[in-house]
């Protein structure tokens, strides 16, 4: 059974959708847009941040610049170079600027031997100088005329060891650097010690500070004041130091330059924020708001549950009314609702229901006067039945007397003749007596009118004689078949005989057609059986034949054939060439007062007593075979008591 | 800047007419006695003006040295009397033979020549380190190391740290190299001798006690001073010159225990003499006479005595007399000091001695940042000493 929409889920489902689509479809649209608002405004702020944050380094790098310069101003540094008296004094500065400046990794105070005087961490002291051996070099070699330069030095192992002699706190977390950039960049500052601030002859190096400044450090510099931005990669002259790139994903991108005090160029440095992180105060929104909508949605549901259920309850009542009148309760008073609506449905139904309840106490009133009315009809359906049964006996006993009246009719018809021609005879005689006796009293009789009386009296008690004697046949013809139709003795007859005697008794009806009647069968079989209703059988079939099948105005012909079946039944075989039947009216024949429209004379009742004899008196079967226009066969069979029985080789 | 203020201040001096004295020293406990004896010369001399200034130990020396080309230099310079080492760089003046008097004990005039010459005037002697305890956390102080160590757990456990040292200033480092037998300079051959097997196990000894928590490596000057004073620690290594204010700060609390010894060593501090030195030839200069004249006030032993009560040092006066017989403040605390004296080394005045810091120090700093093994920071130890003492026999001007 198909599953039925309940309207309860129906009307949450109409609210939450309602709520939902909206909701859902503007919010994607705001979030949409607030990801392209993000995105742009992040290449605004992370340019803005990393700028800021390299003008800091750059800030700072110019910070060590100048006060390394400053620190070569300072005779105590020139001093230390040359004398361990004033290796304190030139560590602390080192410290100073060490600690100052995280960026400096390393820095040292050297001889022009390129011993490492002082160095700050202490770690320092044992760095190889080896990658700036040839730096140094020529800047001891320039001695008084030499300046300070910047320059970038790439040596992992160099990088290696400042990163592990630094002081800085922060450890090098190898996760976040999975790659140590080789390249450092060299503050190298000669160190004088002259009279005055004149950089001539008299000045004299003492040797050199030298500041080691990882490019992984910047690079850390950078990354920790650019916490919103990664850094992707830093170019020097086009060369990308960084060789490691990180994964490749959805990415903001933007770059600025590093100016190096004393680098002949500027560091370019790439930043890349992911997209993920940029979005992520959206992201955050967007969960932020599935929750809202979440929330909202739930509250919707409540609010919508509680309409619904507001709205479904008195429907769930109205139901339920509806469900009780529909079984009939229709002895509930009305209900009240809180919604007019249905309030008023719950009034009609009410209405409807005691007019209901009206209607079916009068129908029930009706009811019960038409069951006693149709008892009575019944009963005097009955009675009528009863009437009916008996009529149709008396009618079939008229029919009977019918035949009888036809038969009496035939038979008066059929004496009427002789006994007329017998009168007229008799009525001749008189005349031929009553003239000769005439003739005799007037003597005036004649041989010759004696002779012809004699002669015309001889004639006529001849034809008188030959008349009677018809009549006496036909008595006798009449008599038995009235006799077999009248009183239903079971007896011995001769059947082709007999059906040769209901065929005379027919020839009445039969004149008025051009008939030809053979009768075809043992002719000496004797049975033993209703001969009377055989007589009714074959004259109702005849006369059905003759009202119903033929036409007065052509030759007609009737065969009856008879034979002993194997299983000892009699079967006769009626057959007409007649009109023949339809099938509806085939099987309707034997029906009690069927007959067919439009034809006259009929009772209705003949092929029905015909059907009666057969199956009840002569517990037989007939069967009807008719087509329309080529005539009727009533095929009979019955049980039968042979007494003689045809004999073969007699017949032979 | 505060040298070039002090220059300015010099010359406006030297405008007025008076005759400008300087003195420079290097113990602050001794700045106010200082001063005050300058102020009473002063107010009795009309024509010479002293002033005092104090400087930490190495920025006093830094500083003199600077102060040649800047011509302001100090007149005279008290220091420890090892730091007459310097006296080739600092061109102290070799003192005339009427400032060496006769009555200067020997052990004082043959530690006090540098050369065979004569470039200092003791002040005070007795300047070295003790061991302080804070009675009231230590019932009985250790005399063993191994003792010391033993103590640590308890005193931890009543929150109370161990061993206050000055952890990274190789004067108290050298406490343990003594413990262990090093020497750190052959007085015959006046070279440092810091690559040894000695200074190797003491430099493992020295990084056992930070390790193990008796000492702090981070310690400082602060640790043995204001936070033992505060009661922080149950025991401090500090100078002499500290006793006055530890004397002060803790009271009868304050007490003064031999060093422990190890396994029967004992630690031999080393000590030094205060002496005053006239560097850039300042005797030779016109104001040579004003000089001896302060110098010959300063020695004077109502100056001196005081002081020397005060600070539980040992004068050594003008007269050489009276030494080591005044009334000792603390029996107690007098007693212990003169028991550990006994054990004390005294530093000889020489370029070897004033040279061996800088190694000593950038070798322990890298042996306890485990950069060097121990070998290898005696080595480098040695090497920076070298370099150092052949530095100072060129001269830097």
């Amino acid at each position: 059974m198909k599953k039925k929409w309940s309207l309860k889920n129906l009307l949450i489902t109409q609210f939450v959708l309602c709520a939902m689509i909206p909701a859902l479809l503007l919010s994607s649209l705001l979030i949409s847009e607030f990801r392209t608002i993000q995105t742009a405004e992040q290449i605004i702020k992370q340019r803005a941040q990393t700028e800021k944050a390299l003008l800091q380094v750059e800030f700072e790098l110019e910070k060590l610049a100048l006060q390394l310069q400053q620190l070569t101003a300072d005779s105590h540094a020139a001093l230390a170079a040359s004398s361990g008296i004033f290796a304190p004094n030139a560590r602390n500065s080192l410290l100073q600027i060490a600690d100052q400046h995280p960026l400096a990794k390393a820095v040292l105070l050297v001889d022009t031997t390129s011993w490492a005087v002082e160095a700050v961490p202490i770690d320092a002291m044992l760095l190889s100088l080896a990658p700036i051996e040839s730096q140094l070099a020529a800047l001891f070699e320039q001695d008084y005329t030499a300046t300070k330069s910047t320059y970038l030095v790439s040596s992992a192992e160099l990088t290696k060891s400042l990163l592990k002699a630094t002081t800085d706190k922060r450890p090098l977390n190898p996760e976040l650097n999975p790659e140590i950039i080789p390249d450092v960049i060299v503050m190298q500052l000669p160190l004088k010690l002259s009279d005055g601030t004149a950089n001539d002859p008299r000045s004299r190096l003492t040797g050199a500070i030298v500041a080691f400044l990882p490019v992984h450090s910047i690079k850390a510099l950078i990354e920790q004041y650019t916490a919103d931005a990664t850094l992707q990669n830093i170019y020097w002259q086009d060369q990308a130091l960084l060789t490691t790139l990180s994964a490749d994903e959805d990415r903001v991108l933007t770059s600025a330059t590093l100016a190096v005090p004393g680098l002949a160029t500027t560091l370019t440095i790439d930043f890349a924020t992911s997209k993920t992180t940029v979005l992520s105060a959206i992201t955050a929104m967007t969960y932020r708001y599935t929750l809202i909508t979440f929330v909202f949605l739930t509250v919707v549901l409540l609010i919508g549950w509680f309409f619904v259920r507001l709205e479904v309850k008195p429907i769930t009542s109205l139901n339920a009314l509806v469900r009780r009148y529909a079984q009939g309760d229709l002895q509930q008073g009305q209900q009240y609702f809180p919604f007019s609506e249905f309030e008023q449905i719950a009034a009609v139904l009410h209405t409807m229901a005691v007019k209901l309840r009206e209607h079916q106490e009068l129908l029930e009133g009706r009811v019960e006067q038409r069951t006693i009315e149709l008892q009575q009809a019944v009963t005097e359906l009955n009675n009528t039945n009863a009437e009916l049964v008996k009529m149709q006996q008396q009618l079939v006993e008229a029919a009977k007397l019918s035949q009888i009246g036809i038969l009496v009719a035939g038979v008066a018809r059929e004496i009427t003749a002789p006994i007329t021609k017998s009168l007229e005879a008799t009525n001749a005689l008189q005349q031929e007596n009553l003239h000769i006796n005439q003739a005799m009293q007037n003597n005036v009789l004649k041989r010759s009118v004696l002779e012809n009386y004699i002669q015309e009296s001889k004639m006529n008690i001849i034809q008188l004689n030959q008349h009677l004697r018809r009549a006496d046949e036909l008595i006798q013809s009449f008599k038995a078949v009235a006799v077999d139709q009248s009183v239903e003795q079971r007896r011995n007859f001769i059947l082709y005989e007999y059906l040769q005697q209901v065929m005379l008794s027919l020839r009445y009806e039969l004149g008025q057609y051009q008939v030809k009647i053979d009768i075809k069968g043992d002719q000496i079989l004797v049975v033993q059986s209703y001969p009377g209703s055989f007589s009714h059988i074959l004259t109702n079939l005849v006369l059905n034949s003759l009202q119903h099948g033929f036409s007065s105005d052509q030759p007609q012909s009737i065969s009856i054939d008879f034979s002993v079946l194997a299983d000892g039944q009699l079967q006769i075989i009626y057959r007409d060439d007649g009109a023949g039947m339809p099938e509806p009216v085939l099987n309707r024949i034997f029906e009690p007062f069927f007959s067919m429209a439009g034809q006259q004379g009929g009772s209705g009742l003949g092929l029905s007593i015909v059907y009666n004899l057969v199956t009840q008196r002569l517990k037989g079967s007939i069967v009807c075979e008719s087509q329309p226009g080529h005539g009727a066969t009533f095929i009979i069979t019955l049980p039968i008591r042979i007494v003689v029985k045809h004999r073969k080789n007699v017949d032979a | 800047m505060r040298i070039f203020l002090l220059i300015v201040l010099m010359l406006s001096f030297s405008v007025n007419g008076a005759t400008q004295l300087t003195i420079w020293h290097m113990s602050k406990e001794l700045d106010t006695d200082y001063k005050a004896i300058a102020a009473r010369y002063s107010a009795i001399n009309d024509d010479v003006n002293v002033t005092v200034h104090f400087f930490p130990n190495e920025e006093l020396k830094s500083s003199a040295l600077r102060a040649f080309n800047q011509h302001s230099s100090p007149d005279i310079i008290i220091f420890s009397s090892d730091n007459v080492g310097y006296a080739d760089v600092m061109r102290l003046s070799v003192l005339p033979a009427d400032m060496i008097a006769p009555t200067m004990p020997a052990a004082v005039k043959d530690a006090l020549q540098y050369r065979n010459k004569h470039f200092s005037v003791p002040l005070f002697a007795g300047n070295h380190l003790l061991m302080f305890y804070n009675k009231a956390l230590v019932d009985k102080p250790a005399s063993d190391w191994h003792q010391l160590m033993a103590q640590h757990p308890t005193l931890k456990a009543k929150g109370v740290k161990t061993l206050a040292l000055n952890y990274q200033e190789p004067y108290w480092f050298a406490l343990f190299a003594s413990l262990f037998g090093a020497t750190l300079v052959d007085s015959n051959s006046d070279n440092a001798t810091l690559n040894t097997p000695a200074m190797q196990q003491a430099l493992i000894f020295y990084q056992q006690l930070a390790t193990t928590g008796v000492v702090n490596g981070q310690c400082n000057y602060r640790c043995v001073s204001e936070d033992f004073f505060n009661g922080d620690y149950a025991y401090a290594v500090n100078g002499t010159w500290a006793l006055a204010e530890a004397k002060e700060r803790l009271g009868t609390n304050l007490g003064i225990t031999l060093f422990p010894q190890l396994d029967g060593r004992h630690i031999a501090p080393l000590a030094s003499y205060i002496v005053m030195v006239f560097p850039n030839n300042a005797l030779s200069s016109e104001k040579s006479n004003h000089i001896k004249h302060l110098v010959d006030f300063f020695r004077q032993p109502e100056h001196l005595a005081p002081i020397a009560q005060r600070h539980y040092l040992i004068p050594y006066y003008q007269s050489y007399t009276a030494i080591n017989t005044d009334q000792p403040s603390d029996i107690q605390v007098d007693a212990k000091i003169n028991e550990q004296r006994r054990f004390t080394q005294l530093m000889p005045a020489s370029a070897a001695m004033v040279s061996v810091w800088n190694g000593m120090q950038k070798g322990m700093m890298l042996y306890q940042n485990n950069t060097l093994d121990a070998a290898a920071a005696a080595e480098l130890m040695q090497r920076v000493s070298t370099r150092d003492q052949r530095l100072l026999k060129t001269d830097v001007q």
